[in-house]
């Protein structure tokens, strides 16, 4: 999951990145002005971002509107020193998912991140199942079988995200989107490297194979019954 | 009186302006019918004296006070209890009176009678007995074949009916007159009552206003014409309070919010940390930046705190003292010089005629040094603050320019705003907290000196304080 944080208090900002990169999840970018900080969203698949209220340059609530009206549908959190009730109307009204002001306690920010992203992709269920295999958002332990997993950060974010999206084909080129941070140079046969890692370690010795390769197109994270176009097909049920 | 109610004022003005009416007419009544009884009285008397002056003459010619004439007036006022008579002769002496003048005569001064010339007449009022007798003294003359006789007719009628109707009639006016008082005065507390209505909603409506509801008003379409300025002065009052009240909340409201970022930093930066792994450098890292955060509060806190003396002072207490202006600058400029070369930035004092100025050297510091201060940090590297003096005729303007990015013209009249920054970021990482210049400005106001910011000639910004001069220019 790729976060944008626009604040302009930098140092704070970057406290919001050493909190979020806590979390295997995330890999955050961060952006100081309202302007630079449409432009990254605009340009980059972001799964969260975080947008403060007042931001030189442009504001807070002129960047939520420009995304929501250039069809972005990222969720977007605003935390802001604002917290009038007319503010935190205004906020969701124009187009944000979630209000949260400062000051604020992290592990609340966190636990709201992760929800928003729980929420954008249609599994408010913490814990992704694929056919057997478990992943549990909050602790981030991996388990099919009788094994259980605690899986490097990377691969951890690539098998979350791939669960999130089950049952479609996902690109090298949105893999690479999601996973990285701007500041990472981006090479696909790293993204080869970690799916066999993956598939070692959650296909390996199972008779069903989830992690299918998909010629020119991606991979694909499915249990046996779903569908190709199964993101409807909740695992998460059973 | 001014603390009595307006119902009892009214009532009272009303009854005093009735009473003072009420008593001028009933005397002008009275004094009218005084007179028209005693003129009647007069013209009985003098009736009676004609009729003295012809029974004497007949008597006259008949001759002795046997004469059936004598008799038939005798006989005519003793029946006629309240007239009294006597004919005198002009020597004073009395020659014929009422029989019951016989024990006690009436006592007629001898100077009026000596006064009177012939045909004349006087009335006087004499006391006899118990009543007061109107009486009428009249020097009449009879013909005679001997020649013309001269006596003093002297009639007296008692005033006693007179005053007898005047003492009923004023007791009946009196009457009339307490009556009607009592009456209207319970008509007017009614009718003040109904009429000062309106007041008395007036006051319910406006204290209705609490400080929590300032955005009430009086509604003036409906009251009455001379309480509608009234009206409208009181929605002014309220629209001032109100003003005050959203002023002091939108500060409260300002601190507050200043108060959050740094708190949400310190939040922040604590809970990141304690989330990561433990890392020394990272932790001391924190630490710093934690220390820096915590004199960032200190600075936000005294900068509040020097704001709320600033204002709540006033001019009250300033210590005033004679500040020679080239030896005062020269000292704070130097303070800030270490400052300036840090920034890259040159200090200039510029050259200034020997002035002084009553001051308080203590705002002055504040003032000057903060935009001494402002000039440099909001300054490019490389350039230039300039301290300068301008010796006006009533004034001293100190003024401290600068070639940095200057202000934007629609920022401008928000300067002097509390929290206001040209650039929010920029200044915030530079410590600042929008305060600088609305401490500047209220120290200004209780000096009663000036404080204007206007554009630099070809960059930058001028900020000016202009002082009063309390003595005479110095000559060049």
């Amino acid at each position: 999951m790729r976060v944008l944080v626009i604040e302009d208090e930098v140092r704070l900002a970057e406290h919001l990145q050493k909190a979020l990169k806590t979390v295997p999840s995330f890999v955050v970018d961060l952006s100081h002005d309202g302007e630079d900080g449409q432009f990254m969203a605009e340009t980059n698949d972001y799964d969260l971002i975080v947008l403060d209220l007042m931001l030189p340059v442009r504001d807070g609530l002129t960047v939520l509107r420009n995304l929501r009206a250039a069809g972005k549908t990222t969720p977007i959190l605003i935390l802001t020193a604002r917290r009038t009730k007319e503010d935190i109307i205004k906020g969701l009204d124009y187009g944000s998912d979630d209000y949260l002001t400062k000051p604020f306690d992290m592990g609340e920010f966190l636990a709201r991140c992760k929800a928003l992203v729980r929420r954008h992709h249609g599994r408010p269920d913490p814990i992704i199942q694929v056919h057997d295999l478990i992943i549990d958002t909050r602790t981030h332990v991996v388990r099919r079988g009788n094994k259980e997993h605690f899986l490097p950060a990377l691969q951890y974010r690539l098998l979350e995200y791939l669960a999130y999206r089950q049952g479609a084909v996902v690109s090298k080129t949105e893999i690479l989107e999601h996973l990285y941070d701007y500041n990472w140079e981006k090479f696909s046969n790293v993204i080869e490297h970690y799916i066999y890692e993956l598939r070692r370690k959650i296909d390996d010795g199972f008779e069903v194979k989830l992690l299918h390769s998909i010629r020119n197109q991606g991979y694909m994270l499915k249990g046996p019954a779903s569908c190709p176009d199964g993101r409807s097909d909740s695992a998460s049920s059973s | 009186m001014s603390r009595w109610s307006l119902r009892l004022r009214i009532l009272v003005l009303t009854l005093a302006v009735e009473t003072a009416t009420l008593v001028f007419f009933g005397a002008v009544a009275y004094n009218r019918s005084r007179k028209q009884l005693l003129d009647s009285l007069d013209d009985q008397i003098r009736d009676e004296i004609e009729t003295i002056v012809q029974l004497a003459g007949a008597e006259a010619r008949e001759g002795g006070a046997e004469s059936p004439a004598v008799k038939g007036l005798l006989r005519l006022f003793s029946t006629e209890r309240s007239i009294l008579f006597q004919i005198r002769a002009l020597d004073g002496r009395v020659l014929v009176q009422s029989p019951r003048l016989n024990g006690e005569g009436l006592v007629i001064p001898q100077e009026l009678l000596s006064a009177l010339l012939p045909g004349e007449s006087d009335f006087l009022d004499l006391q006899w007995r118990d009543n007061v007798y109107r009486t009428r003294v009249a020097r009449e003359a009879v013909q005679l074949p001997s020649g013309k006789q001269e006596f003093f007719a002297v009639v007296a009628k008692s005033r006693r009916d007179v005053n007898g109707r005047l003492e009923r009639l004023l007791k009946y006016n009196s009457l009339i007159g307490a009556t009607t008082l009592v009456v209207s005065a319970i008509a007017l507390w009614i009718v003040a009552g109904i009429g000062l209505a309106p007041v008395r909603r007036l006051s319910g409506e406006v204290e209705s206003v609490a400080p929590r509801h300032l955005d009430y008003r009086v509604n003036c379409d409906q009251l009455p014409s001379d309480l509608r300025t009234l009206g409208v002065s009181i929605n002014g009052f309220i629209e001032r309070l109100a003003q005050a009240f959203a002023h002091e909340k939108q500060f409260v409201a300002d601190a507050a919010h200043e108060l959050c970022t740094p708190i949400a930093l310190l939040k922040s930066n604590i809970q990141s940390a304690l989330l990561s792994p433990p890392d020394p450098v990272a932790d001391r890292k924190s630490l710093e930046e934690l220390l820096s955060d915590v004199e960032r509060l200190e600075h936000l806190t005294n900068s509040l705190l020097a704001l709320s003396e600033a204002e709540a002072a006033g001019g009250a207490r300033a210590e005033r003292e004679m500040v020679e202006l080239p030896a005062y600058l020269e000292s704070l400029v130097a303070q800030y010089e270490p400052v300036a070369r840090q920034a890259g930035v040159t200090l200039v004092l510029e050259p200034m005629p020997p002035v002084s100025l009553q001051a308080d050297r203590t705002m002055l510091d504040r003032v000057l040094g903060n935009l001494i201060d402002n000039a440099i940090k909001h300054n490019r590297a490389g350039g230039k603050a300039v301290v300068s003096v301008h010796v006006l005729e009533r004034a001293v303007e100190i003024c401290v320019a600068d070639t940095g990015p200057g202000v934007p013209p629609e920022d401008a009249p928000k300067l002097f705003e509390r929290f206001f920054r040209v650039d929010k970021s920029r200044s915030r990482q530079r410590g600042g907290a929008g305060l600088g210049l609305a401490i500047a400005k209220s120290l200004c106001d209780a000096q009663g000196a000036e404080i204007c910011y206007r554009p630099g000639e070809t960059c930058g910004s001028v900020f000016v304080v202009r002082m009063p001069r309390t003595e005479p220019a110095p000559s060049e």
